[in-house]
């Protein structure tokens, strides 16, 4: 038990993917402008972590060390595909505007780090934990960008206009640059105050 | 190692990464299959819904009364592409064409109705990838919406600033996308 709070602790805060690993940038990049869009790759994301981890740590004993990485990039691509595929039948609205960034889910680095420095070494159910808390630690990163780069640059929250007329929307906050200066800035707020504390302690 | 262990794991590689493959693959074309009607019934009903909307027919939420609504209204002129269909509207006769426009990123793909009179009876995409925020917003409802009553051919004025049946509004930081969308209209 304390090892599994011990492991949700530091992929959300000390280990954070995103902030402190600088992994899954590109998604992050491009999928934050819309708070909508952020919170369906979140949930894809999470989705396919947590299994492909589970799977991979099921098949560890079995695994030739020489491809274990041709092993969980299959083994994450049918996660995806499967994502990719129940959003299409599903929830084909959001599917379309996804586009292609679902299918993007597969090269995204924390996947597959996960898969390579936790779930080779460990057991199936630590792995999941593992592999979720990744997950949310990446998620919630992007939710807040997402929040704040949807609302800088549209005006709007979830769609719903909320700034009103007087509000001139930044432009660049939209585009993918405007993703690097949020994510900077919230990197260097979140190591200036929070970071640094528990690294003395 | 000697080249007896050697390609004795060479061989186990091979098959245990063939044996992983087929396993997963055969799971993944199971829910294919599986889902392949469903997916191809949203499709099918997304067009039909684009073609609906640009002739200014208000498209019901339940799928069963949307292909009624279909059946009933629009006939096929033709039926390879570019698609093109004929609907009948309480306002008259609308042809819906489809057209295709190079964007920032890509192809976009629209379906346009016009009246007999050469007026716009709505515009509806069905393919884009532009910059969501930006150019994508061509997807949303004031922008498709202003098209309607207007007259060809069309110049685009700064978002919030049209005033004639000859002019749209642009999108602001999405000028590419709009000149997209304008040849698409004006082209047909």
């Amino acid at each position: 038990m304390n090892k599994i709070k011990k492991l949700t602790f530091a992929n959300l805060g000390r280990d954070n993917p995103v902030v402190i690993q600088i992994l899954g940038i590109c998604s992050t990049l491009a999928v934050t402008n819309v708070l909508e869009n952020t919170v369906v790759m979140s949930l894809g994301l999470i989705f396919v972590t947590a299994l492909s981890n589970t799977t991979v740590s099921m098949l560890r004993k079995w695994i030739p060390s020489r491809i274990r990485m041709m092993v969980s990039t299959l083994i994450i691509a049918s996660y995806v595909i499967f994502v990719d595929i129940v959003l299409k039948a599903y929830v084909p609205d959001i599917s379309r505007q996804l586009g292609p960034y679902v299918g993007l889910i597969i090269t995204n680095c924390i996947i597959m780090g996960r898969a390579e420095a936790f779930a080779l070494n460990n057991k199936p159910g630590i792995s999941f934990i593992d592999g979720l808390t990744s997950g949310i630690g990446y998620g919630y990163v992007l939710v807040i960008i997402a929040f704040l780069r949807e609302l800088l640059g549209s005006g709007t929250i979830w769609g719903i206009p909320v700034l009103g007329d007087w509000w001139v929307n930044w432009s660049i906050m939209v585009m993918a640059p405007g993703a690097f200066f949020m994510l900077a800035v919230f990197i260097w707020i979140v190591k200036g105050k929070f970071i640094r504390e528990e690294a003395t302690s | 190692m000697s080249k007896k262990n050697k390609t004795k794991e060479r061989v186990t590689m091979v098959v245990f990464m063939f044996a992983l493959t087929v396993f997963f693959v055969s799971i993944i074309s199971a829910v294919h299959i599986a889902t392949k009607d469903l997916v191809k019934r949203n499709e099918s009903l997304f067009l039909k819904k684009s073609i609906l909307y640009t002739a200014g027919i208000k498209t019901p939420t339940d799928p069963e009364m949307t292909e009624k609504v279909f059946k009933n209204k629009v006939k096929i002129l033709n039926d390879s592409p570019p698609f093109k269909y004929e609907v009948n509207t309480e306002k008259g006769k609308v042809t819906v064409n489809t057209v295709s426009g190079s964007g920032l990123w890509g192809e976009i793909i629209a379906h346009v109705g016009f009246f007999d009179d050469n007026t716009i009876s709505g515009i509806s995409f069905i393919k884009q990838a532009e910059t969501p925020g930006l150019g994508a917003r061509i997807d949303e409802s004031w922008f498709k919406e202003q098209f309607r009553g207007k007259k060809r051919p069309l110049k685009f004025v700064p978002e919030g600033k049209s005033s004639s049946t000859e002019e749209f509004d642009a999108i602001t930081g999405a000028t590419v996308t709009t000149k997209a969308v304008k040849n698409m209209v004006n082209g047909i």
